[in-house]
């Protein structure tokens, strides 16, 4: 804890003498998204400090997943982040494509960039929805992002068979070519989510509730942000405009064109707006990536990979921009059809940790909607 | 390539933007009750393509399934000849990443192999419907089923024997046209050969 991090505390509380108590938010909490403990020391209503526990839905995902051969463990990469299932499949995919030398058709590559940003979408309005919920707007905002939510969920279904749980990426492309019906209803998505995201922002964006609960709460410096190691929207709304995408321009995305929207000052406000301009920037990338689609052969979806993935000793990382930040496979194989070590870099976890730094010196309301701005899905935090 | 998001500092709201929110919703329960309602193209959204507000009266009527949905895996069995298109070649078993499908493969009466399974159990009560034991049958025998409700009274009825697996390939064409004419022809064509190398009146399922 450094010097200037201490908590003001307003003399009057002082005076009176009081002591501070311990407050313990969760495990089964309405606003922990999913199952989370935060132990709050409290001065008043003012947070002393804070201390999450974690751990109560860790399923050993990680040591599952070494028992298993490679293809079988794509349907567990589902379960980490339960939200966006489709962006879970795709570093894995990735980095055992990476250690066994497999190559990508190109039509594969469209097919999950469109996944990816569809991904992207529904979660991000799922985000704001459930910042508001955590904000006491409740309910409404959340049913505006079901009900777009539930188009793009109808998509994955259609493509790979499930909605949440899609299994839908193999090793050196994707399991299904896409149905005839999917290119019609995709063109309807994209064509109206710019619609819907006015429709949004006009309801949210400068709602005084909104402002009043967002501006200025939570702020987390860009050098203590890099310092904790937090990457995507919560990275990239504290003014570092660190995308993977443009840094690693994995799949197609050296090509595409796109802007990477950052924050001024990274409070819970620029948290919110980033993640609205970034659904907007995910609208023109696959706008972008349905004419590369239109131009590629249908159903050359696969490359040759033999029906048991055996990838030469060694490790590979791959890591890709989800919509929680970066998220990250690091395999290591030693030869066998088992991989020796599967090791997550999960995003909602590492942008949990600097959750104490932000909410020192806030109100006890504050800490849901800092908690919440920071969208993590605890499945992937405890894995 | 980057962009700064506005942050409205300049704007004195009093009141507009509360205002503002409450018209969207305003407009939408207006609207409600004149949208269009679509689900697939191609596929007759609801009966009478209704407009406006509506329920989907669940158990009477059911929002239409795309072909690909994966439910539960079943087997498949022919229609006319009434043979089995499982031949217990242990892929779907291999395949499965929770090991809950068992095989007992049959044997004629001198111990020899034959493609027939003796014995195929499924656990209901484990799958992730991963659909990856469909991806792996070489015989179109084991495909997922577009069943919703799955509640069982006991968990013993979870423990699904072949018997009650088995349904017929006239069953899985209607529930899912374009998947299984992508696999038919194959299938067919290895059932053909399959039921050559079976004695007379093994895998034939029971009217």
């Amino acid at each position: 804890m450094s010097e200037e991090a201490a908590v003001h505390v307003p003399m009057e509380i002082e005076d009176l003498g009081t002591e501070p108590i311990t407050l313990n938010v969760g495990p089964q909490h309405p606003s922990t998204h999913g199952v989370f403990r935060m132990k709050l020391q409290l001065q008043g209503e003012t947070i002393v400090s804070l201390e999450p526990i974690l751990g109560y839905l860790h399923r050993c995902q990680e040591k599952l997943a070494e028992g298993r051969n490679y293809l079988q463990s794509i349907p567990y990469t589902d379960r980490l982040d339960y939200v966006c299932s489709m962006t879970n499949n795709h570093p894995y995919v990735m980095a055992v494509e990476k250690l066994a030398g497999i190559e990508v058709p190109r039509r594969a590559e469209c097919i999950r960039v469109v996944m990816d940003e569809l991904t992207r979408l529904l979660n991000h309005a799922l985000f704001v929805g459930f910042l508001l919920n955590d904000m006491g707007a409740w309910l409404t905002p959340v049913q505006y992002a079901l009900r777009e939510r539930e188009k793009i969920l109808d998509l994955f279904e259609m493509a790979s068979g499930s909605r949440m749980m899609c299994n839908y990426m193999r090793f050196g492309g994707v399991a299904h070519d896409l149905p005839e019906e999917f290119m019609p209803l995709l063109t309807k998505v994209v064509e109206e989510f710019p619609a819907f995201v006015d429709e949004y922002e006009r309801m949210l964006t400068t709602n005084e509730v909104l402002l009043a609960r967002c501006k200025n709460v939570g702020i987390l410096p860009p050098d203590r942000a890099v310092a904790y190691g937090v990457t995507g929207p919560v990275l990239r709304a504290s003014t570092v405009a660190y995308d993977v995408r443009k840094v690693e321009r994995y799949s197609l995305y050296g090509e595409l064109d796109f802007y990477v929207p950052v924050g001024t000052i990274g409070d819970v406000y620029d948290r919110y707006l980033v993640r609205v301009y970034e659904m907007r920037q995910s609208v023109r990338i696959l706008e972008q990536v349905m004419k590369l689609l239109a131009e590629t052969q249908p159903g050359d979806i696969q490359s040759k990979v033999p029906k048991t993935v055996k990838p030469p000793a060694g490790d590979a990382y791959a890591r890709i921009e989800s919509p929680k930040g970066e998220l990250g496979f690091y395999l290591v194989s030693d030869g066998s059809e088992k991989p020796y070590r599967w090791r997550v870099r999960a995003p909602s976890f590492v942008n949990l940790t600097p959750l104490e730094e932000m909410c020192r010196g806030h109100k006890v309301a504050d800490v849901i909607v800092i908690f919440g701005s920071i969208d993590v899905t605890m499945a992937e935090v405890d894995r | 390539m980057t962009i700064v998001v506005p942050r409205h500092d300049e704007f004195q709201p009093f009141g507009w933007g509360l205002v503002k929110g409450l018209l969207v919703t305003a407009s939408h329960l207006v609207r409600s009750y004149f949208r269009r309602n679509l689900r697939i193209p191609g596929k007759e959204p609801f009966p009478g393509g209704r407009f406006g507000l509506f329920t989907v009266k669940y158990p009477e009527e059911r929002a239409p399934l795309p072909d690909r949905y994966r439910g539960l895996p079943i087997l498949l069995y022919e229609d006319s000849t009434q043979s089995e298109l499982c031949t217990a070649c242990m892929s779907c078993a291999r395949a499965c990443p929770v090991g809950i499908i068992h095989i007992e493969q049959g044997v004629d009466e001198v111990g020899k192999k034959i493609p027939y399974a003796q014995g195929f159990a499924i656990e209901y009560g484990t799958c992730l419907n991963c659909g990856l034991c469909a991806d792996a049958c070489p015989f179109g025998s084991i495909v997922m089923d577009h069943v919703l409700e799955t509640a069982r009274a006991s968990r013993d009825e979870l423990w699904m024997t072949k018997e009650r697996l088995l349904h017929p390939v006239s069953y899985y064409r209607e529930i899912a046209p374009t998947v299984w004419a992508e696999i038919r022809e194959e299938a067919m064509k290895r059932l053909d050969g399959t039921v050559k190398r079976r004695p007379a009146g093994v895998g034939v399922v029971p009217k």
